[in-house]
Parts: structure tokens; C-alpha cells; sequence
């Protein structure tokens, strides 16, 4: 898919440290394979584990595999093959989640939420925004359920959370915050019913985030870095509008939630949505930095709670960056 | 054979060098006292009556504090370190005025008896020294401390003409304040370093230095360092003249993601802008780029900052926005010292960044601050870090006194 690499550039590479020709397929520029390279020697020194490392890198093993973490906000998420890395821009717009949420409910009516999220991987948008928005959960309460089909995802997730919070011992003292983890299909619409009647707070869920697979199929030889594609689980990759339509047909349909914010890949889906979503229903669409369509928000305007300066903080969160 | 001559060599002028060098200095120093003060060693260095009106007004408001405090009345923070300065200038000024009155009852003593003439006049010479350091003292207390006196400091190197080798001197100032930095105990890091793509000298490096007051001490440093070498690049043995650029910012918050990101709010939308570097494609799960590089523009002042040292385009940020911070403080300070200099509307020089500050000698093994004339013949005792503080003593010395002479025409 990406040109050649010229000799001539391999051949400077090697002048600079004999690893570096071996990042150059994966980061193109000397100048970012010299950061990764820097990155690698802060975790593995220069012994025979960073020569390990570079070949790996060779072979187009994502750097998040082989260092086994990425930064996500202010957290550090461990990451394990089967399971998705997460991205920047997840990261992006879970941030601003979080201070749509600090800014909306910090000043107005105290209550308690419930936060879902489906499709959690590693497990990074529930633990970020647990992270972001603690503070709040004092006297309210704060749930937060995690749902994955994949064992790997949910074990990481327990990890993650481990690592973050629970090793601070005062975490649940301090904090009025619950996280559990469920693995079922969601698109099971029994085991939905089975999770609601057992886990529901409120009476319906405040908040439902997602970040499903939505690359079709179609696009996968395309458009996907061979680094994805031959490494990343394709579990998380793979689908189209199942999700969008999971999310209209079970999720809103049988009225469990009163807002959601999916990310998505392309406008088809944003349009799938918007048409198929009940009257009441308000929907809108957020661009990454990089101005791509990234996310899919929308919530129940006759909703007990009203969502509107939520969303609108989250819509505009971004203006710094477009 | 070459291998020979190159140990030997050095060898020989360094052992040269160290005698005339040591005569050199003593001879400069005494050049540069007779310059910067009013010929030191004949006579005394007596303030001003203006300025010491002024420390009587402190030792007034000291008396006020103390009765408050013997009543035993509310005491706050502020006035506690109110007190505390107050107290500080009456008491140096007690010392001084004593020393004077000494002085001048020496000076009396040779005009009413000529036959303690000898004597009087000795016991005047050996009191000087001590009178002068402490009026110095006294000056120093009166002078306004400046706003970010007590902030940690960011120090951000660049080089300037001189190709690779501006490069290399601009790593070596980066080490030397490392080192100077070590030789205090003071905590320190690097914030961002771009290496030469050739893999000697630095692009650009940003250093903090986390001791609360590092930027009082080395605010000075800022401006235009100048070498003089052969450099390790030249084959001919050619002496080359380069540059590095030194700019020394006061750091107001950590670079922690909390504290910036209040920070970061305080900007209107359109007076900012954040750009990352993205490939073309469609983003989010099709890729998964380590490239974590932000830059941050501010249209109104036009600082652009590109950081991308960590892997968290975040933590990048928020170190971004630790720079601009700094940068825009120092912005505005500098901008409200050159309305004092209109103000007064006279050419003042200033010990601002104006050009070059000193030149580093490496063939004479000499150090020269071009801003008080002062000469340092150690080149490597500076680089370590070790005597870096003379020259800092110099320049600050050099400071007060003409913001003394500011003070003067206020």
C-alpha cells in the first residue's frame, strides 16, 4: 500500500542506530522512528530485548503490543493482543465526555448516574471517565458496567481497573463509584433484558457509550494499516451497521437508555442513525482533530433528565481543535 | 605519532595556561570592581540620601509591626513576611549606619590629630571591604524583587549561527546547566529534546528546573551565548565563532494534565488553536499511529509550540500549554519593563536578552560575561557547573547595581 522505502533513506537510518532501519515500514519519517526508538530503549535499555523489539516492530506488531501499554488520558491502559489498542481519538472524545458531564451535572441538580458501556476492549472509555469525573460521586453515586463478548477483553478490563484504582487504597472509601463487568453479546436482545433486570439503578441508564467495530468489510484490504489488520483482533474491527442497529432496535426501542454516544468511521452510519432514531429523540455528530466524523451522540428530549447542556458542552468541546 | 602529540599537547598548554591565566584573572577582577563600582578600594561605597530615607521607612514600619506583634494582636501571613523584610533592612541599615559613623570618625581623627594620620588610614582601608558588602547588601534589600522571583524556572536552548556545531555548544550549555543543577540538589528534567538528525548537538532542548527561586538565579543567563573553538566538525584546525540562544521563562504550574487543563480553559476558542499531525486516511480503528506530536498556536502574541516527546498526544499537550504559559508571562513582564525604560524616556542598558551575553573562549580558556566585563579563566570548572555561580554573582551584582542607578533617577 505505501510506497517503497528508498535505500538511500534505510542507509542514513543505520548510520544513526543499527535499530532504526527496522521501524522505518511502520513509521515512514527517521524523524518518528527516532521517537519510537526512544520509546523502546526507555522500556527495554539497549539489551537483546530492544533488538527483539525492533523486529517485532519490522514486522508490523503494533508498539502498544510490544510495549503493552498506551497513555489514555491521564491513565496508563494496559494493552494485550486480542483486544483492541485504544485510539487517540476515542481518547479525544471521552475526554470531553468527561468534562461535558463535570461542567453539566457539577452545577446543577446533584443526582446519581449510570454509565454503560458496550464493547469495552481494554476497557479505557468507562475507566476514563470514572477517572475524570470521581470527584462528583462524593454523596451521589456513580455506576459504571462494562459489557464485552470477548474473555480476554473483560479479564484486561479488570486489569486495567485494578491497576488504576484499586491499588490506591482509598479508592473505595473516598468515592461513592461502583464498576462491574458483564460478558455477554449484546446483540442477544434476551441477555440485554437479563443485564437490565438485574443492574438497573435508575430507571433507565443515564448514558451509553460504545465504540463498536465499524469497518466494513469492504474496507478492510483498503483502508486498514497492515499493522491493524494483521494484529488487531478482527472481532473489534469487522461490522458495519449491526451496532447502529442494535442500538436503535434494543437499546432505544425498548427505552433503556436516555442518551447515547457511539464512534463511528463514516457518515453513512451518522445518516443510518439519524433516520432511524424515534422523533423525540435529539441526535448530533462530533469531528475529530483530524476532522474526521468520529461520533454519534443523542439523547431522549422527553427524558426526566434533561441532557441538552450536556451535549452541548460535549458538542462544543472540540472547538479548539477545528 | 598523532596519538602522542594529541596527549601531549594539551597537556603542555593547559599547564601554561593555568599561570598566565591566574594572573590574568586577578588582573581583570581588579579592572572590573574599579568599573562597576565607584573605585572600590580608595573608598567607600555610601548609598545615596534618597535610598537611605527609604530604609528608614522600613525600620519605621518594623517598629509599627513590632508593637502590633508585642500586643499581641492577629498576625497574618502577609504581614508576618512583611515583618520579616522590614526587619531585615533596619537591621543591615543599623550595621551600616554604624560602619559609617566608624568611618567617619576616622576620617575627623586624621583632620584633628595629622599624627594618627598612618594609623586611622589603615584601620579606614581594612573597614572598606566589609562597609562596601554590606551597603551592596542594603541596596540589594531596597531594590524591588522582581514578580516571579520565587517561580521555578524553564530553560529553553537553541542554536544559532554555526551549523553542527552551534548544535554541539548549544548540548553543552544544556549540560551545563544540568550539572549546575546537580551541583545545587536542585530536581530538574528535560521536557522536550530534538536531537540532530546526524546524532550530535540538539535542535532545540527545554529543560525545568523544579527549585522554587531557580528563576531569580538564572534569569540572567538569557540572551546569546557566543563560542569560540575549534569545533570537533572542522579538519583544518580553524577557530569558529557560533552561537547558542538561551531563554529563561518563569514556570507557573507543573505540567501536570490537572493543572493545565484549567489553565487551558482560560482561553477564548479563537485565540488558540491545536493541531495534530495526521496522516490522510480514514482514522480512528484503521490506524493505530504513535504519532502523538500537538502544536499549539496563539494568534494573539503568534507563539507556536510543537511538543512531541511523550507518547500521549495529552500529555504532550499539557506540556504545550505549560510552555505557552511561561512563554506569555515572560511576554508580558518584558513588555511592562520596556514601558518603565519609555517611561523614563533615556536609553537604559538593560541585562535583558538583548544580543550576545558572553563568550565562551575555549583556546584561552575563558569565560567572558560581555554584559559586567567579568572574566572566569575555567572552562571546565563553569561547564560542570561548579563555578557557573561566579559569573552569576557577577552578572547579578552587575544588575543591582543598575537598577540602583534606575532607582536614583526615579
Amino acid at each position: 500500500m505505501s510506497p517503497r522505502l528508498l535505500p538511500s533513506l534505510l542507509r542514513e537510518a543505520a548510520l544513526i542506530h543499527r535499530c532504526l532501519p527496522l521501524l522505518l515500514p511502520e513509521c515512514r519519517t527517521i524523524e518518528q522512528a527516532r521517537q519510537e526508538l526512544k520509546w523502546l530503549i526507555d522500556e527495554f535499555g539497549s539489551s537483546i530485548n530492544l533488538q527483539k523489539a525492533c523486529l517485532q516492530r519490522n514486522r508490523h506488531v503494533p508498539l502498544q503490543y510490544i510495549l503493552g501499554s498506551q497513555p489514555f488520558g491521564s491513565l496508563d491502559i494496559q494493552c494485550r493482543r486480542h483486544v483492541l489498542i485504544p485510539r487517540w481519538e476515542t481518547e479525544e472524545w471521552s475526554l470531553n465526555l468527561a468534562n461535558a458531564i463535570k461542567e453539566s451535572f457539577v452545577k446543577k441538580d446533584k443526582k446519581n448516574l449510570q454509565i454503560v458501556d458496550l464493547c469495552s476492549g481494554t476497557g479505557c472509555i468507562p475507566l476514563l471517565l470514572i477517572n475524570e469525573t470521581k470527584k462528583l460521586f462524593k454523596n451521589n453515586s456513580l455506576q459504571v458496567d462494562s459489557i464485552d463478548c470477548s474473555q480476554m477483553a473483560i479479564n484486561l478490563t479488570k486489569l486495567n481497573f485494578n491497576l488504576n484504582f484499586n491499588k490506591k487504597s482509598n479508592f473505595k472509601n473516598d468515592y461513592n463509584i461502583s464498576f462491574k463487568t458483564h460478558k455477554f453479546n449484546i446483540l442477544d436482545e434476551i441477555k440485554v433484558k437479563e443485564f437490565i433486570s438485574k443492574n438497573l439503578t435508575n430507571q433507565k441508564i443515564n448514558i451509553l457509550t460504545c465504540n463498536p467495530p465499524y469497518i466494513p468489510p469492504s474496507e478492510f484490504i483498503k483502508d486498514v494499516r497492515s499493522s491493524v489488520r494483521m494484529y488487531e483482533p478482527k472481532l473489534a474491527l469487522l461490522g458495519n451497521l449491526e451496532f447502529y442497529h442494535n442500538l436503535i432496535e434494543t437499546w432505544i426501542k425498548f427505552d433503556l437508555i436516555e442518551s447515547f454516544v457511539y464512534e463511528l468511521g463514516d457518515l453513512s452510519q451518522v445518516t443510518y442513525v439519524q433516520q432511524n432514531v424515534p422523533s423525540n429523540w435529539i441526535t448530533g455528530v462530533t469531528y475529530d482533530s483530524n476532522s474526521k466524523p468520529r461520533c454519534v451522540f443523542g439523547y431522549n428530549k422527553t427524558a426526566p433528565t434533561d441532557y441538552s447542556a450536556t451535549y452541548k458542552n460535549f458538542l462544543n468541546g472540540l472547538s479548539y481543535t477545528n | 605519532m598523532m596519538l602522542r602529540l594529541g596527549r601531549i599537547k594539551p597537556f603542555l598548554r593547559d599547564s601554561t595556561l593555568i599561570k598566565t591565566a591566574s594572573q590574568i584573572h586577578i588582573r581583570c577582577q581588579s579592572v572590573v570592581s574599579d568599573l562597576t563600582t565607584f573605585s572600590e578600594t580608595s573608598h567607600s561605597k555610601e548609598l545615596p540620601e534618597s535610598l537611605i530615607k527609604k530604609a528608614q521607612l522600613y525600620g519605621k514600619e518594623f517598629l509599627d509591626l513590632e508593637q502590633k506583634l508585642s500586643k499581641g494582636e492577629n498576625f497574618n501571613v502577609d504581614d508576618q513576611k512583611r515583618f520579616a523584610k522590614c526587619s531585615s533592612v533596619a537591621e543591615t541599615l543599623k550595621i551600616y549606619q554604624d560602619y559609617l559613623s566608624e568611618l567617619h570618625e576616622l576620617n575627623e581623627m586624621i583632620t584633628m590629630d595629622p599624627s594618627l594620620k598612618m594609623e586611622a588610614e589603615i584601620e579606614i582601608q581594612t573597614k572598606i571591604p566589609k562597609f562596601n558588602e554590606i551597603s551592596n547588601n542594603l541596596l540589594g534589600k531596597l531594590l524591588p524583587t522582581h514578580p516571579f522571583a520565587d517561580k521555578p524556572c524553564i530553560i529553553e536552548l537553541r542554536p544559532g549561527v554555526g551549523g553542527v556545531e552551534a548544535m554541539i555548544f548549544a548540548q553543552d550549555l544544556a549540560s551545563m546547566y544540568m550539572n549546575y543543577a546537580n551541583a545545587h540538589r536542585w530536581k530538574y528534567h528535560i521536557i522536550s529534546q530534538q536531537l540532530n538528525e546526524s546524532g550530535s548537538g540538539i535542535l532545540s532542548s527545554v529543560l525545568s528546573i523544579d527549585e522554587p527561586g531557580s528563576y531569580d538565579r538564572l534569569r540572567l543567563e538569557a540572551g546569546v551565548h557566543r563560542v569560540q573553538r575549534i569545533p570537533a566538525t572542522e579538519t583544518k584546525g580553524r577557530t569558529h565563532t557560533s552561537t547558542a540562544a538561551v531563554v529563561v521563562l518563569p514556570k507557573l504550574a507543573d505540567d501536570s494534565e490537572k493543572s493545565t487543563e484549567a489553565y487551558e480553559r482560560t482561553f477564548k476558542p479563537d485565540e488558540i488553536r491545536v493541531d495534530v499531525k495526521r496522516a490522510s486516511g480514514k482514522g480512528g480503528q484503521h490506524v493505530n499511529t504513535t504519532d502523538s506530536a500537538v502544536r499549539l498556536t496563539h494568534f494573539p502574541s503568534g507563539i507556536v509550540i510543537s511538543m512531541q516527546d511523550e507518547r500521549s498526544q495529552h500529555k504532550n499537550k499539557a506540556k504545550a500549554f505549560t510552555l505557552l504559559r511561561a512563554k506569555l508571562a515572560e511576554k508580558e513582564q518584558r513588555e511592562k519593563e520596556a514601558a518603565g525604560i519609555a517611561a523614563r524616556k533615556e536609553q537604559v542598558t538593560t541585562t535583558d536578552r538583548s544580543d550576545k551575553i558572553r563568550t565562551y573562549n575555549y583556546p584561552q580558556n575563558r569565560i567572558t560575561d560581555h554584559r559586567c566585563g567579568f572574566t572566569v579563566h575555567d572552562i571546565p570548572g563553569v561547564m560542570t557547573g561548579d563555578k557557573l555561580d561566579e559569573i552569576i554573582d557577577a552578572t547579578r551584582t552587575y544588575e543591582t547595581d543598575q537598577k540602583a542607578k534606575d532607582l536614583l533617577i526615579e
